[in-house]
């Protein structure tokens, strides 16, 4: 018995239609990886042309998704982009907690006896580190001094309540019949 | 049963979320290279499971702030004071780098997302301007960041470049957030890159995973 009363294609064009309005490059992305289709596994029996015995064969094939799969590879690109792109950016900070800015005019990662600087006595290890990405490349030729994009503005928009959405439309989005 | 108007309210609640796809655009500046800077931060945390802190540099002095490539680039540029990591293990220096290029064995360059390497070799290549040879790699690692089946080239690529990079790097690795069918059987063969698929904050396993195999590489062969 179906559990929704609407069909996967409508949920799928209402998904689509929705997203479009509110970010047309990110429809384009899901549309295009929708578009890419997936890899199968095709099985097959044939009969060998000298005795007649049924042989068991199987070869790859590309094949569009159903419009079910669509709607999970729609979900699954919009999780990536809006939560774990965010999660990311949150664990490059964590990652560079892990290290110290090195003095200003020490070149060396060891003290003067050369032991190896331990954890320990580094007091700038638990300071968030400002770490930004280049926009404008040393090899742009026509360059317009673009800002650095800076990684914790990516973060700085809460996700609370983003993966309960995300949730509840996957219930929503179930088409397996009971 | 659900009907078409609760499907479209949580739609409406996706859309009307402050971090929902309105907010694309921000997140799509960075994701791609967030994703070498992610690889590059669990390199610093398997140098500090050592017990070693590494740090932080710029090629101009202190890097405030830590700037990543935007773009391949040469390991001795001043354009600007790009961010690199130096550790010191049992008297052995090394660096840790993103977006740099390095010679092969071929002659041809190579940009390789993140690498860790000997540091004298860097040193040489900042005071007397050039590419790094191969043989002063360590590791290297491709990173990817996708949101939907990885692509079978990437990983052709990747495996050919390694081919290049001569025999003295003792890890390479593949790594993304997504995952292909058919590519952990493609880096199976032997001084085939690990395949690091689904290494992400979402899977804190496949974390371990990486830092723990850099770490045992670098505890192994510093061990004296």
């Amino acid at each position: 018995m179906p559990v929704n009363d609407y069909t996967p294609r409508q949920a799928l064009t209402l998904l689509l239609r929705n997203i479009e309005m509110s970010s047309p490059q990110l429809h384009q992305r899901i549309m295009s990886v929708i578009d890419a289709g997936k890899d199968v596994e095709v099985a097959e029996t044939t009969r060998t042309q000298t005795k007649g015995k049924k042989k068991a064969r199987s070869y790859r094939k590309n094949v569009p998704f159903d419009d079910a799969e669509a709607i999970g590879v729609a979900l699954l690109v919009l999780e990536s982009h809006l939560i774990e792109s965010r999660r990311i950016v949150k664990a490059v900070m964590t990652g560079f907690a892990n290290a110290a800015n090195a003095p200003a005019k020490q070149r060396n990662a060891t003290d003067a006896d050369n032991r190896d600087l331990m954890v320990g006595p580094v007091s700038e290890l638990d300071l968030v580190k400002k770490v930004v990405i280049e926009a404008e490349p040393e090899t742009v030729q026509q360059k317009q001094a673009l800002p650095d994009l800076p990684l914790e503005d990516a973060v700085s928009t809460e996700l609370d309540g983003l993966e309960d959405i995300f949730d509840r439309l996957r219930v929503l989005l179930d088409f397996t019949e009971v | 049963m659900a009907t078409l108007n609760d499907l479209a309210s949580a739609i409406n609640a996706l859309l009307d979320h402050p971090a929902g796809p309105g907010s694309y655009q921000l997140v799509q500046q960075v994701e791609e290279k967030a994703y070498e800077a992610y690889v590059f931060g669990l390199c610093l945390r398997a140098v500090r499971s050592l017990g070693v802190v590494p740090l932080l540099r710029g090629i101009s002095g202190t890097p405030v702030p830590f700037v990543f490539r935007g773009a391949p680039g040469q390991i001795h540029s001043t354009y600007r004071n790009y961010g690199y990591a130096s550790f010191t293990l049992s008297g052995q220096e090394f660096e840790i780098h993103a977006g740099v290029e390095f010679l092969g064995t071929s002659g041809m360059t190579h940009e390789l997302d993140v690498c860790v390497m000997r540091a004298s070799d860097a040193q040489s290549c900042r005071d007397r301007p050039d590419n790094p040879p191969a043989a002063s790699l360590i590791g290297a690692w491709e990173c990817k960041f996708y949101d939907g089946s990885l692509q079978k080239h990437l990983a052709r690529a990747f495996v050919g470049l390694v081919d290049d990079l001569g025999s003295n790097i003792r890890l390479s690795g593949f790594c993304s957030n997504q995952t292909h069918n058919q590519m952990r059987d493609y880096f199976e063969p032997p001084r085939r890159p690990y395949p690091h698929l689904l290494l992400t904050p979402l899977d804190p396993e496949s974390e371990n995973r990486f830092v723990g195999v850099l770490g045992a590489e670098l505890k192994k062969m510093t061990a004296s």
